[in-house]
């Protein structure tokens, strides 16, 4: 699974406005509702999930980085967004600092398989230091996509 | 003399002992069940292990096993084939697309490899880590 088969290019987010953790999730979800990839009718059930999942644990997995996500019927496929926050989110991570760069996936509820790839090409990329620091340093929507498709093989 | 010397260094060569066998790992893929022995070699430590979680080695697991690794004075690597996760990294779970029932090996070294490996051994043959919240009542 390709990045660009999850991610959604007008949900992308390169400069968050919020602030804190609840905050950051509602203006992910509300981006990729806007860009038409969510139903509003679920739309807080899906806040209301993602939210609940970070109760068991932070999904701030260190090296400022967070993939917050859930599973949920109303979605056929994965799908998902990537935002950038410049001053850093407090984001409860697993080594205590701020959040910078947000993957945000849901994904259906019986299909681990696609989840696990869709984690799997996340990881390639955030795994890259220079791509995480020209991933914040991106301004625009169009750079963040250009970063993340640069490397994918043609279809 | 300088060449009597040569023969020794390379008689010395001869006998040194091999390598810890971190390339034998793809070779030893099925081929020990999930509750074999572990296997010691050049002080590391081998388990061949299979992911028990319905959901395969996702966030939840991975968080929990990376944040168990951290717990001890050992180095700790699962393997699926040639791809080798650092257990201490999520990112570097991720890596393995690890799905139920995918046999993997998990590699241990260092002082306290042996409690390492009982530790990480006995999470990963629990299938507790959901990422759905346990049902209310």
């Amino acid at each position: 699974m390709r990045t660009s088969d999850f991610v959604v290019r007008e949900a992308i987010l390169p400069a968050l406005i919020s602030t804190n953790k609840t905050e950051v999730i509602r203006e992910m979800v509300g981006s990729l509702r806007a860009a038409g990839h969510i139903k509003a009718n679920a739309e807080e059930n899906i806040i209301r999930a993602i939210l609940k999942r970070e109760e068991l644990g932070s999904t701030g997995i260190g090296r400022g980085v967070a993939i917050p996500h859930t599973k949920h019927d109303s979605v056929e496929r994965p799908i998902g967004t990537v935002a950038v926050s410049k001053n850093g989110v407090d984001f409860n991570s697993l080594d205590n600092e701020p959040v910078y760069i947000f993957i945000m996936l849901i994904s259906p509820q019986d299909r681990p398989s696609e989840h696990l790839r869709a984690l799997e090409n996340v990881s390639r990329s955030l795994r890259d230091d220079t791509f995480c620091r020209f991933l914040r340093q991106s301004n625009t929507r169009e750079e963040i996509w250009e970063l993340l498709t640069e490397n994918e093989a043609p279809r | 003399m300088a060449s009597s010397k040569k023969r020794d260094s390379q008689r010395m060569a001869r006998v040194e002992p091999p390598p810890p066998p971190v390339e034998r790992a793809p070779s030893l893929l099925g081929s020990f069940p999930a509750h074999a022995q572990p296997l010691a070699s050049g002080g590391v430590l081998q388990q061949p292990v299979i992911v028990p979680y319905a959901e395969g080695l996702h966030m939840r697991p991975a968080t929990l096993l990376s944040e168990l690794a951290k717990q001890f004075d050992a180095q700790a690597t699962l393997i699926r084939g040639d791809v080798r996760a650092d257990l201490t990294s999520v990112l570097d779970l991720f890596m393995l697309c690890a799905e139920k029932g995918t046999e993997l090996i998990l590699e241990v070294k260092g002082p306290e490899a042996e409690k390492a490996l009982q530790a990480l051994t006995q999470l990963l043959a629990q299938d507790l880590a959901s990422d759905r919240p346990p049902p209310k009542g």
